[in-house]
């Protein structure tokens, strides 16, 4: 029956791309890093500067986005914390995948005892939830930006080690492989060569989806009051701070929450694009 | 008597063998103590039904796994503990043809770079360029130089498996162990596959190691034909031999069901299918009884028609040499035995 | 059902997919007939649109695909402007589908006894547990299967590649179907297995009547159990007859390539295979004339006879027998 398959594939075209997604989800994340990058040029104010005079002031011409209970200007104090939580999240999931890439690679690829061992540290963590293990590691090491994105990265670590690993264990038995062996490929050649191009798309949406969720549990960490400490912002800790305010000035904690919601379902957008544009015969006719 | 290229001596290969020591674990017998040799420019077939270990088998001789028992000689040389440096000479003497096309390509890298990886391994020479190289070596398998960017899934099967002959052909190895190199492909795309072989051998002098259930196949490929069943060697004969003058039984049944040898509903095929269909791998290689005697007398007509005899329950049919260069592994087949005098009268009528 | 009314006839059947400037047309005008008790091949390489005829049969065209053109009539009845749900009662009850790969059609977490039950539940609510159990080892009897209580009993993973197919085969015909609808049954097996699967075929449909439709790209299979042939080439049909007739003395160019690149057996070999030399022509746009004609060698060696590159030979409903050529082989014999 795959000839009926290939035959309507052929016929068919390329099943027709939803056209809206790429747009999107990368004008919402343009959009967003732009404010990021030159909102607090055009908004013209400190992030830290204090206006006791203009406490609580709601969104006007001279504030956009209103101010906090010290008078500091919300717009400049979102972007500059957005430069945080985007720094924390992208740290974050680079230190996961420094760490779950290569472990990944070697228990799936060489299986054994090896496998055995690792994958057992990973059952544990996947004992605990992620959140707690990342409060863990910041009550070891006090709040900080840098502890933040450490806390992360070593949360997030043995998801990503066990998908990497359940992936190489599908690709490690095909034939190619086999047929790579018998030309003389030796182990590190065959990882290169053969599993990690087999692998790549995979990484490639899977660190977005977790980017999205590192900037999700960063928010989470600030909400707690474990993440950036004052008078630094980041998402987190503005959404942290807007709870105190919540019955007397609600809308500063939708001013700090919309951002989190928009970059999160922009990232999860991206990676559904990518995942369509990196199947393998679409990626590459 | 020269010295073959090639020497399988008694192996054995138990799938599960390291880990029998795990309770509830079972092991399987997939190669039980074969020999056979090929020489240099021979072309040897291995037949049998899945199942039958010859997969196995030639995994073995291409070393992508180590039997559990018995060893394999290429020009003499035990090859069982090459490393490093020999076993890269090893692979530029043996190389390997799968059956699957689509899984025998990484999906991800153009035909340029899968082969190019044996000259960037071995350092192979290649005086005009490697682009020079690579496309002279898709010409030599009836392809064009200008596919060399396509990716594996812009081939259709049968120009896949002739990049899987190019690619082994570039090491320029003297024996290629072929798995099922056609099986998969559309009959009129087969016949295309093997007559590329044909050329080959007759420009290259090449040995093949030759696996396939198709008689027919392996009958225009291949000099000696060897059959194997559950993992044991029952017959090894020329084959002009092994098809008008079948000794063993399973060989008999083997030719017997071709697709357009026999005629329809002919009874005496439907005697040989009356056993039944296999039992399942693993479970003959245990029961002890056969272990003991030989495997196929449960399902054998000859030991049927012989009212069972004691001899095939307890003891193993050695390999033993027969007329006409054949080797057969039964205690009681003989040529004069009829069934082969109706099979061969059948066959003889070319058809097809 | 009157006497000389075919069980099936298909005449001019097209079938399309895609839209607009993308359409293309991998069935295009295909037709043949199928009498009661009678075990037709339709044969042809990968992508000539023999799978493809036989879902459409069905009413089970992959999604974009769709019937254009022609007509189907199964026993006196119109399918192809039928309902949905007239379908979807005929098929499993008076026509069923053997698939080439049993090992994927079956349910693997299912065993085959439910599996069995369940298709007989659809099809005859009024049985009895009891009476069901009974049907389905019948089934499983009838298709030969060692065993059967086992298999019943099995999953199918626990099953060789031949007792898959057996179990699948059993599974098509427990509801005693008039037409089976066989693509590529043995293609997966072992040589001696699928000589087995064949051999059961001819017996179920000496024993139940039932047609069947037997559609393979290995000629010599045809041989083994067809009363006829179609022979496809290009999303139609370019020869078709009796078996006999058809093999042993093929008309059309390709169906005697077809045939020269099966390797004999006996003898020495030769040195060359014959082959179909180049690949078929793409379905999003079939060449006019005669499809075959750029890799046919008898338009070479005829001098390229203007006729085969301006008409199409067939006839309009692809139900001619013989062979659509403008130029057949005469008396040719294998």
């Amino acid at each position: 029956m795959s000839a009926v398959a290939a035959v309507a594939a052929t016929v068919d075209g390329p099943r027709t791309k939803r056209r809206w997604k790429p747009i999107v989800g990368g004008g919402l994340l343009g959009i967003l890093a732009l404010f990021m990058l030159v909102g607090p040029l055009i908004s013209g104010y400190d992030p830290n500067a204090t206006d006791l005079t203009a406490r609580f002031s709601g969104p006007s011409a001279e504030h956009w986005l209103g101010t906090d209970d010290l008078g500091r200007d919300l717009f400049t104090r979102m972007a500059v914390g957005g430069r945080m939580t985007i720094l924390i999240a992208l740290g974050a999931v680079a230190l996961a995948s420094a760490i779950a890439v290569p472990l990944g690679l070697l228990t799936g690829y060489l299986g054994g005892w090896v496998d055995l061992a690792v994958m057992r540290v990973v059952d544990l963590f996947f004992a605990i939830p992620t959140l707690l293990v990342a409060i863990g590691i910041v009550g070891i090491f006090g709040p900080s930006f840098t502890t933040t994105m450490l806390a992360l990265g070593l949360a997030f670590w043995p998801f990503y080690a066990r998908l990497v690993r359940s992936a190489v264990v599908g690709v490690r038995d095909l034939a190619y492989t086999d047929a790579a062996r018998v030309i003389g490929a030796g182990r590190w050649r065959i990882i290169r060569k053969e599993i990690v191009p087999a692998l790549l798309p995979l990484l490639i949406v899977q660190t977005t989806v977790l980017l999205g969720f590192a900037v999700l549990d960063e928010a989470g960490l600030g909400f707690l009051g474990l993440g950036v400490q004052p008078p630094d912002a980041s998402w987190g800790s503005l959404l942290a701070q807007s709870r105190g305010f919540v019955l007397s000035h609600p809308w500063i904690g939708v001013i700090a929450g919309v951002p989190i919601l928009l970059v999160v379902l922009g990232i999860n957008i991206m990676a559904d694009v990518l995942r369509d544009r990196l199947d393998p015969q679409g990626a590459s006719t | 008597m020269t010295e073959p290229l090639l020497s399988i001596e008694r192996v054995s290969h138990e799938f599960g063998a390291r880990r029998a020591l795990l309770p509830g674990r079972r092991t399987h017998l997939a190669v039980d103590d074969v020999s056979l040799t090929i020489g240099a420019g021979e072309s040897v077939a291995l037949v049998g039904e899945s199942g039958s270990g010859k997969t196995t088998l030639g995994r073995v001789v291409a070393k992508l796994i180590t039997p559990t028992a018995g060893r394999v000689l290429v020009d003499g040389r035990d090859v069982g503990a090459l490393s490093g440096r020999e076993l890269l000479a090893y692979r530029r003497t043996v190389q390997m043809i799968f059956q699957n096309t689509q899984h025998a390509f990484n999906p991800r890298r153009r035909i340029r770079d899968i082969l190019a990886d044996p000259y960037e391994i071995h350092g192979l020479p290649a005086p005009d360029g490697r682009d020079a190289a690579l496309g002279e070596l898709l010409e030599r398998v009836g392809l064009h130089a200008s596919m060399l960017d396509r990716y594996p899934h812009q081939f259709s099967g049968g120009q896949r498996q002739r990049v899987g002959i190019a690619r082994a052909l570039s090491l320029g190895p003297r024996l290629i162990v072929a798995d099922e190199p056609v099986s998969a492909l559309d009959v009129s795309v087969q016949a295309q596959v093997l007559n590329l072989f044909a050329r080959l051998r007759r420009e290259l002098g090449l040995s093949l190691l030759f696996i396939s259930h198709d008689l027919r196949a392996v009958y225009f490929l291949c000099e000696r034909i060897a059959v194997l069943y559950q993992g044991r060697l029952v017959e090894v004969a020329p084959r002009e031999r092994l098809l008008e003058h079948p000794l063993h039984p399973y060989s008999r049944r083997l030719i017997a069901a071709v697709p357009g040898l026999g005629e329809r509903d002919s009874a005496e095929v439907s005697q040989a299918e009356a056993p039944g269909p296999a039992p399942a791998p693993g479970v003959a290689a245990e029961s002890p009884a056969a272990a003991a005697g030989c495997h196929y007398a449960s399902r054998c007509p000859l030991y049927a028609r012989l009212g069972a005899p004691e001899r095939c329950r307890a003891e193993r049919p050695a390999l033993r040499p027969a007329a006409g260069g054949s080797a057969v592994a039964c205690h009681f087949a003989t040529e004069g035995e009829e069934p082969g005098a109706n099979v061969s009268s059948v066959v003889s009528e070319e058809v097809g | 059902m009157t006497g000389d009314q075919p069980l099936l006839s298909v005449r001019d059947l097209a079938v399309e997919f895609g839209r607009g400037t993308r359409v293309s047309r991998p069935v295009d005008g295909v037709g043949f007939e199928v009498g009661e008790r009678e075990i037709v091949g339709i044969v042809g390489e990968s992508g000539c649109g023999k799978s493809l005829t036989l879902l459409a049969l069905l009413g089970l065209l992959p999604s974009g695909g769709r019937v254009v053109n022609g007509s189907i009539t199964f026993g006196g009845r119109d399918l192809r402007g039928a309902d949905p749900s007239v379908l979807r009662s005929l098929r499993g009850r008076q026509v069923a589908l053997i698939p080439s790969d049993a090992g994927a059609a079956l349910n693997p977490v299912a065993r085959v006894g439910k599996q069995l039950r369940l298709s007989l539940r659809t099809h005859h609510p009024d049985l009895t547990a009891q009476q069901r159990r009974g049907r389905a080892l019948d089934a499983l009897r009838r298709a030969r299967l060692a065993r059967p209580e086992q298999a019943l009993a099995a999953y199918p993973h626990e099953l060789s590649g031949g007792m898959q197919q057996r179990s699948a085969i059993a599974l098509g015909l427990q509801n005693e179907p008039r037409l089976l609808l066989a693509d590529e049954p043995t293609t997966a097996l072992d040589v001696s297995i699928q000589a087995e699967i064949l051999r059961l075929l001819v017996q179920l449909r000496d024993e139940l009547g039932t047609a069947i439709v037997f559609v393979t790209h290995d000629i010599s299979t045809v041989r083994e159990i067809c009363d006829r042939v179609v022979v496809m080439y290009a999303g139609q049909v370019v020869e078709q007859g009796g078996v006999e007739d058809v093999l042993t003395s093929p008309r059309h160019p390709y169906t005697a390539a077809l045939l020269g690149s099966i390797p004999p057996l006996g003898g020495v070999p030769p040195e060359q295979l014959e082959t179909v030399p180049g690949m078929p022509p793409d379905p999003a746009a079939w060449p006019g004339g005669c499809r075959f004609q750029a890799r046919c060698r008898r338009f070479t060696e005829l001098g390229e006879p203007d006729e085969c590159t301006s008409t199409w030979p067939g006839s309009a409903d692809g139900l001619a027998l013989g062979a659509a050529c403008h130029f057949p082989l005469e008396g040719v014999r294998r």
